[in-house]
């Protein structure tokens, strides 16, 4: 019976073994940090809505306030979305039998809701509420992105912890008058993080970083 | 057990009579702080292991992917004016229970009711609300509901149609219509005007037809007493805040089965603050320990057989001190049960205190006392001036005796005499005394109908079976206990298109208004004529000033009553002569609320029973019958035989028996028991052993042991430490239940500040924070509690805090965040019990942060103790760390394992969507694998917080009200800012007498108890 002898090239195993085993772990730590966070998973998220609505269209060209449509933004947590009665205000007479806006005109016919895919999505134990943002400044662009500028909305920002906590830990980077906080072009007078410092000092901004601040 | 009790003394306060004999049950809890068996599955029965588990989440995220499920954003197509999605609403309701409606305001999130509490207007609420009240969201969801209408056709029972009964109901009423003398109405008693205005109109529609009021825990002994001593039917209304000294004979009037306990514990607790005014004394005669019993500075163990010799002595006595001798109840025997000295002396202090409180004084007796017991009560209160003070009366109409309808009802269906009875809303095939032979009744009857929330015991065999609406899905209306106008609405659409009793009645009758709404303005056309009262009386719940005006009352002479031979037995373990105490339960009532299972984990107030009953003995009767705590028992009386397991109850009367009722159902429910689901009964159903002729006090039982025993799962010795920290429990004892006399407390006010002597407190670490903003404290006033644990289902409602069920609670797994710990102290025959609700004490240098190794529970700059449930781990370091044992860990997906619900799946299955219903959205749903514990209530905070942020101004005191404080019945709990010197809590800080317990550990804890006070009479010590 002939012996089975290893081939020349088995010696290499086991300096290959470690550096397999030296790399594997960085490699894999890599693709998780990345490849699972927001910044991957999230950021772009585009889902299809079932109207092809525009809020390039409504929000930019037509110049309408946010707040028009998402009117509890500044009441309380969630900036709601409108109700279809809000749709119809204008379109029954703006493209009254536009094929695009059947599902706005089922809806409300028969009283039922349009099945909005949610963009943002936190996660259940995180609590956010637009309305204390708002109120002290914060843009709705901030978070959001140029949404004037979005045939199709996205998500833009990674709405990470970490992300939220930069800006709880130095607000006066995007502080700006309550007046301005649906305008999408505002621009500084000054530079941003002395004109933020101002602000914030003026209405006596303190952003909590506690724990309890989100999660209950 | 020798050793141990050398090495410990016997504790001047105990927890438990484990504890007190340190038996060696006790001493596994000590030994093994966690509960948990070392080796074995350390799962529930039925779930999977965890491996699989692990196997299945793993699954489910490599399906899925890394992100959450796509979610649907659905909005109102019209939105409902006032409506501001995702923002929770407060509507005034009401809830009746036994003929008396309490107000209530109800939280509407997205349209769900979610959280109960009091309505501050209502009279029999004032803003504080019973666990029952509490736990009423969850009956909403109750899976187990009924969904249609059924019909028994045959033998076989078949879905049917609300179509189908209206068809069937308009061939029957014609018949009815010619001649109702064979129809018969079972209904709960009911005090809602709509429904006796539907009652007047049945019975004129249907010539010959009656109507029987039916309850099965409560009598009508106290209207009848009044009829004895007045000579006319009346409702008393007590005024407790009004008496400086209270009586409570066998009386669980601050419980929450008594209709207005909820206004009787906020009447009490006025009088228990020894500070700036005179504090009221409080004496207890009874059979087993009650609330009253509990806070009582006095309080005597008699059997219930007893009372109403007592009461005749009693009356006696201030008769004779008054001057009045001769014409109060007579002849008074001696009774040789009032014989000893103690009682004979208790019984003379008693009346002296009375009588020179004239005016201020008020007797309180218990519902299931006969009706010659409450005519002395009355006559007793009408002599020492309470009346217009501390009780008032208003008349009634005259009615028949309940107990006389309900035997009348049998007789004529006996007779044949009866084809067509209609029970709404009551269950009496359980609850019915087993001489009356429910069941074998309703055979008789060609047509039974049943409107009833459950397919329940009686549904079940009625040829028809139609879903009653819950209280918070209908229109209503009812009196408060002062006669008080409430009127109650719809928090949701009858989920499962049930109909209200209102609505039913109006089918029934064929009324042109058939809706619950149309019928109860119908009502009140007259007192609510425009739209504008209407909505301000729908608005408050209530149209104030409509109580009707006190009627004045005159003594008539009293009736010589007979003391029988039973009310002057001698009750005794060695005599072999035992009463025996049916009663409703404090937890599921009459069994109503037995598939309700935030009820059915609510540690029993007194026993600190969860998930069932017992039979309830003092230890001293106990050991001289040769029966262990815990063993299985047979007590018989007139032939009649039930088993079940025998609990130890400190003070209950030596040779009374006593036994929850509403246990043991075999059509509740999937959480009661139910024998077609398989699901075994919770507790034992002591209804058989109750009679017509004597339905709650029965003489002549006997008790002997079986073989066999029955773990009773008690809650009050988990969370116990080990043989260490014992022996510092004990040593703490006194220290951390900090009370006295108001004598002593008068010559020193601050004492509870000197119990403990310890080094000045120096921290390992800096203090981390300044609490410049706010800083919240929460003050609980020892001397106000009664320990009736509303504060418990109200934390859970709010806190999402799931169900464990009764295997996990004796293993010590109970999640209830909120603890209400139960002190004994004196003797087991005759103790004193002092009640100390636990809740986190969010410590300002907490030793659970300081161990914590991922930092999942952090200090906030607010000085809240903030959990992070994703963080942890699960190492329980904290809870090890906690000497308050406050922490509570999820072993098992609690939660998720019922609902079915993971992250990453949606849920298909109807039944469990409406079990998702209730859960509280501002709050985390919690997972297995995490430590959870009291927050006060932070998105509570948090939300008010955010409001004054908003409107750029300052949160005012009271504002934020933590979910246990703003239940409670007797407002033992304040909460709020303490860094404002004018706020509640902080000047509840600043009382002589608060204390924080374990100060010498330096955790600096955020919760004040102010110190029990007890106001003994002098000559009784």
């Amino acid at each position: 019976m002939k012996l089975f002898v290893f081939p020349r090239w088995a010696n290499k195993t086991r300096q290959l073994a470690g550096v397999f085993l030296g790399v594997t772990p960085v490699y894999l730590t890599a693709l998780i940090w990345y490849g699972a966070s927001p910044k991957t998973t999230d950021v772009g998220y585009q889902p299809k809505q079932p109207v092809p609505y525009s809020h390039a269209l409504h929000a930019g060209e037509l110049g309408i306030d946010c707040r028009y449509c998402h009117n509890t933004v500044e009441q309380t947590g969630h900036a709601a979305i409108p109700p279809t009665e809000t749709c119809m205000n204008c379109h029954k007479l703006v493209h009254p039998d536009s094929p695009k806006l059947l599902p706005i005109r089922e809806s409300y016919a028969t009283n039922t809701a349009v099945p909005w895919v949610k963009v943002h999505d936190l996660p259940d134990y995180a609590y956010f509420n637009h309305s204390a943002h708002v109120t002290r400044g914060i843009g709705c662009v901030s978070c959001h992105g140029r949404v004037d500028q979005m045939e199709e909305v996205f998500q833009q920002e990674p709405l990470s912890m970490g992300w939220c906590l930069d800006c709880h830990r130095a607000p006066e980077n995007h502080l700006r008058p309550v007046s301005e906080v649906t305008n999408m072009s505002w621009k500084p007078p000054e530079d941003q993080a002395t004109y933020g410092k101002r602000l914030r000092a003026e209405n006596n901004i303190a952003p909590p970083e506690d724990c309890s601040t989100c999660h209950r | 057990m020798s050793s141990m009790n050398e090495k410990h003394p016997k504790p001047t306060y105990w927890r438990s009579l484990a504890e007190l004999d340190n038996d060696p049950k006790f001493q596994k809890m000590l030994e093994n702080e966690f509960a948990e068996p070392l080796e074995g599955p350390d799962m529930a029965p039925g779930t999977p292991a965890r491996r699989r588990f692990l196997q299945i989440m793993g699954a489910s995220i490599a399906l899925s992917g890394c992100r959450f499920k796509e979610d649907k954003l659905l909005a109102f197509s019209r939105r409902p004016e006032g409506v501001v999605p995702g923002e929770s609403r407060q509507f005034a309701t009401a809830v009746e229970l036994n003929g008396v409606a309490t107000g209530l305001l109800v939280t509407s999130y997205d349209g769900r009711p979610i959280k109960v509490t009091g309505n501050p207007l209502h009279p029999t609420s004032a803003g504080g609300a019973s666990a029952f009240h509490q736990a009423a969201v969850l009956s909403v969801y109750d899976p187990d509901r009924s969904e249609g209408v059924t019909h028994l056709e045959g033998r076989a029972r078949t879905a049917s149609t609300r179509k189908k009964f209206e068809e069937f109901l308009v061939s029957e009423r014609a018949r009815w219509q010619a001649n109702g003398s064979k129809f018969r109405v079972l209904a709960s008693v009911s005090s809602s005007p709509s429904l006796a205005s539907l009652r007047d109109r049945l019975l004129a529609s249907f010539p010959g037809a009656k109507w029987v009021e039916y309850s099965a825990v409560e009598t009508d002994n106290p209207e009848a007493g009044t009829a004895l001593c007045f000579g006319k039917q009346h409702r008393a209304v007590y005024q407790l805040e009004n008496a400086r000294v209270v009586l409570s004979v066998h009386s669980d009037a601050a419980g929450a089965t008594d209709p207005s306990g909820v206004i009787a514990s906020r009447g009490l607790a006025q009088g228990r603050v020894p500070e700036g005014k005179p504090m009221s004394r409080v004496y207890a005669v009874e059979s087993s320990l009650s609330l009253i019993g509990g806070i009582a500075d006095h309080r005597l163990s008699m059997p219930a057989c007893s009372a109403k010799a007592f009461l005749a002595a009693l009356d006696a006595e201030v008769s004779k001190l008054l001057g009045e001798a001769g014409k109060g109840a007579q002849p008074v025997p001696s009774a040789k049960s009032l014989q000893a000295p103690a009682t004979q002396k208790f019984i003379a202090t008693l009346a002296k205190d009375l009588v020179a409180n004239r005016g201020a004084s008020v007797i309180l007796a218990g519902n299931h006392l006969p009706a010659e017991a409450h005519a002395i009560a009355h006559r007793l209160n009408v002599l020492l001036d309470g009346v217009g003070k501390t009780v008032t009366y208003q008349e009634l109409p005259l009615r028949e005796r309940r107990s006389e309808a309900l035997s009348g009802l049998l007789r004529d269906i006996a007779a044949n005499a009866v084809e067509t009875l209609v029970i709404i809303g009551e269950n009496p095939v359980l609850t019915a005394p087993s001489d009356a032979d429910f069941a074998g009744a309703l055979s008789k009857v060609k047509t039974s109908i049943a409107l009833t929330e459950f397919a329940d015991e009686t549904a079940r065999l009625c040829t028809w079976h139609i879903p009653q609406a819950h209280a918070l899905e209908a229109w209503g209306d009812g009196l408060a206990h002062d006669g008080t106008l409430t009127l109650s609405q719809p928090l949701i659409e009858p989920l499962h298109g049930g109909l209200s009793a209102i609505e039913f009645l109006a089918l029934l009758v064929n009324d042109i208004k058939r809706d619950g709404l149309d019928i109860v303005r119908r009502t009140h056309a007259a007192l609510l004529p425009s739209q504008k009262a209407w909505n301000k009386a729908v608005h408050d719940g209530l149209l104030p000033g409509s109580a009707p005006a006190p009627a004045s009352v005159t003594l008539a002479t009293l009736p010589a009553f007979a003391l029988t031979e039973s009310d002057l037995a001698e009750v005794g373990a060695t005599n072999g002569k035992l009463e025996l105490v049916l009663a409703a339960d404090s937890k599921v009532y009459d069994g109503r609320f037995s598939n309700n299972a935030w009820l059915q984990e609510l540690p029993e107030p007194l026993t600190k029973q969860t998930w069932g009953n017992a039979v309830w003995l003092s230890p001293a009767t106990a050991k001289a019958l040769g029966i262990g705590d815990g063993d299985l028992a047979k007590v018989s009386v007139s032939g009649k035989e039930l088993t079940l397991p025998a609990l130890y109850v400190p003070g209950q009367a030596e040779g009374s028996l006593r036994i929850p009722l509403g246990y043991g159902r075999h059509f509740a429910g999937h959480v009661g028991g139910h024998d077609d689901a398989n699901v075994t009964p919770v507790g034992t159903n002591a209804y058989p052993l109750s009679t017509t002729a004597t339905p709650f006090v029965l003489a002549g039982a006997t008790i002997v042991r079986v073989d066999g025993r029955q773990e009773i799962a008690t809650v009050q010795d988990l969370h116990a430490i080990d043989a260490i920290g014992q022996q510092g429990i004990d040593e703490r004892r006194g220290l951390l239940l900090a009370e006295t006399t108001l004598e002593k407390f008068e010559k020193e006010p601050d004492f509870a500040k000197h119990l403990v002597h310890h080094p000045p407190l120096e921290s390992m670490w800096n203090d981390p924070v300044a609490y410049e903003g706010h800083k919240w404290g929460m003050a609980i006033d020892l001397n106000k509690c009664t320990g009736c644990s509303a504060c418990i289902t109200a934390c859970q409602a709010e806190n999402n805090i799931p169900v464990v069920g009764k295997d996990s609670v004796l293993m010590g797994r109970e999640m209830l965040w909120l603890r209400v710990d139960r002190y004994f102290s004196g003797t087991p025959e005759n103790p004193k019990l002092s009640f100390q609700p636990v809740p986190c004490q969010q410590c300002e240098n907490a030793p659970c942060e300081q161990v914590c190794p991922v930092g999942a529970t952090m200090h906030s700059h607010e000085g809240l103790n903030d959990m992070v449930y994703n963080r942890c781990i699960g190492t329980r370091y904290c809870s090890a760390n906690c000497p308050y044992k406050v922490r509570r860990f999820n072993y098992l997906n609690f939660h998720l394992d019922k609902v079915e619900a993971t992250p990453f799946q949606s849920v298909k299955d109807k039944k469990k969507l409406l079990m998702h219903m209730v859960f509280n959205p501002e709050v985390t749903v919690r997972a297995r694998g995490v430590m959870e514990k009291c927050t006060f209530c932070v998105q509570r905070i948090q939300n008010v917080k955010i409001k004054a942020k908003n409107a750029k101004r300052a949160i005012a005191d009271g504002e934020i009200k933590t979910a246990c404080q703003e239940t409670c019945p007797s407002q033992a709990i304040s909460f709020g800012d303490l860094n404002d010197p004018t706020s509640a809590v902080a000047k509840d800080h600043a009382l002589p007498r608060a204390y924080t317990i374990l100060e010498e550990l330096n955790n600096r804890p955020r919760v004040r108890y102010l110190a029990r006070i007890r106001n003994p009479h002098p000559e009784l010590g």
